[in-house]
């Protein structure tokens, strides 16, 4: 299944391992958008056009948390999940980005592909059930899946 | 009014060394491979090229760790990190030494926080050249960790604000 997914961090040898730890997952085939810190992301936010974000959370700027506030009070946004992807590993930033700020998985730098796939599986098979019906009703599709998009 | 505002001999809090160091072995050891060893017994090796994260800790107490590694352990630190080569002179050198002090960081809140101690991590702080030497002001305490791997060396500078200056004589006092 073809992803957008947007890639918000500061660093932009973490974007590339990012990247190509999602890539050798291969839970999906991604597109990529980077964005270098929250409000670029924001900037750069199309719930239209992407499928998935990960975050970091220390940036300049606007902080990651701050981002999936601020994406998620859009509205338009609830459904699209949200990854932090960061070095921040206390118990109660886990829970402030899961709970609070309304992150959907949280994985914690150094992270390998392997971190990836158990960590997104879930999420990945979500994306890819919220896409199929819209596929789907695009091609003509009949009455169930005219009902689900 | 009196004033003696030069800093006592006083000891680095272990707590904190403590978290730098078992952070530094996991993470040298575990996504650099380094398998690092420390030795308290050599003297620094001073002089060539060399590069430094440093992250600041604010929280109680405030204080900070600098990742100081010569040209030949950050090159091959970062291979080994970020999967692929990083020329030493390039931005790029830059950018993956503070993520590496950024993750190191990560690693020493949640150690401090699982003792109770909180701690609010800066943006890292990033400096490359020769003959870098880190300084402390005279109202702070600091030590070092040095460590060896068959691949390089490296060394922590860490540095605590004291909470009040103990010599300072109030006036009328």
């Amino acid at each position: 299944m073809d992803m957008t997914a947007l890639v918000i961090d500061d660093s932009r040898v973490m974007r590339n391992m990012v990247m190509q730890a999602l890539q050798k997952a291969r839970l999906a085939t991604f597109t990529f958008i980077e964005a270098a810190d929250g409000a670029d992301g924001l900037a750069k936010f199309d719930p239209k056009t992407i499928d998935i974000c990960f975050v970091d959370w220390n940036m300049p700027n606007m902080t990651g948390v701050e981002f999936v506030k601020k994406a998620r009070a859009t509205g338009a946004a609830f459904e699209i999940p949200m990854v932090m992807v960061t070095s921040e590993r206390a118990v109660g930033k886990i829970e402030e980005a899961l709970n609070t700020a309304g992150a959907d998985a949280y994985i914690c730098k150094p992270f390998t592909p392997e971190d990836m796939q158990v960590k997104l599986q879930k999420l990945i098979n979500k994306v890819e059930a919220r896409k199929q019906p819209a596929a789907q009703s695009g091609s003509g599709g009949g009455f169930f899946s005219n009902l689900f998009s | 009014m009196a004033a003696n505002v030069q800093a006592p001999a006083v000891g680095f809090p272990p707590v904190l060394s403590d978290a730098v160091r078992d952070a530094a072995i996991e993470f040298f050891g575990s996504y650099c491979g380094l398998q690092p060893c420390e030795r308290d017994d050599k003297p620094v090796e001073s002089g060539g090229p060399g590069i430094m994260g440093v992250i600041s800790f604010f929280g109680d107490p405030v204080w900070s760790v600098s990742l100081v590694m010569p040209q030949q352990t950050a090159v091959m630190a970062a291979k080994a990190f970020a999967g692929f080569e990083i020329s030493f002179d390039s931005a790029d050198m830059g950018d993956i030494v503070g993520e590496m002090a950024n993750v190191m960081a990560g690693d020493i809140v949640a150690r401090l926080d699982a003792r109770g101690i909180t701690a609010q991590m800066s943006l890292p702080t990033v400096a490359r050249g020769n003959d870098v030497e880190v300084l402390s002001a005279a109202n702070e305490c600091a030590t070092r960790l040095k460590f060896e791997s068959p691949n390089g060396s490296f060394l922590f500078r860490l540095v605590k604000a004291l909470d009040r200056l103990p010599n300072v004589r109030r006036a009328g006092a």
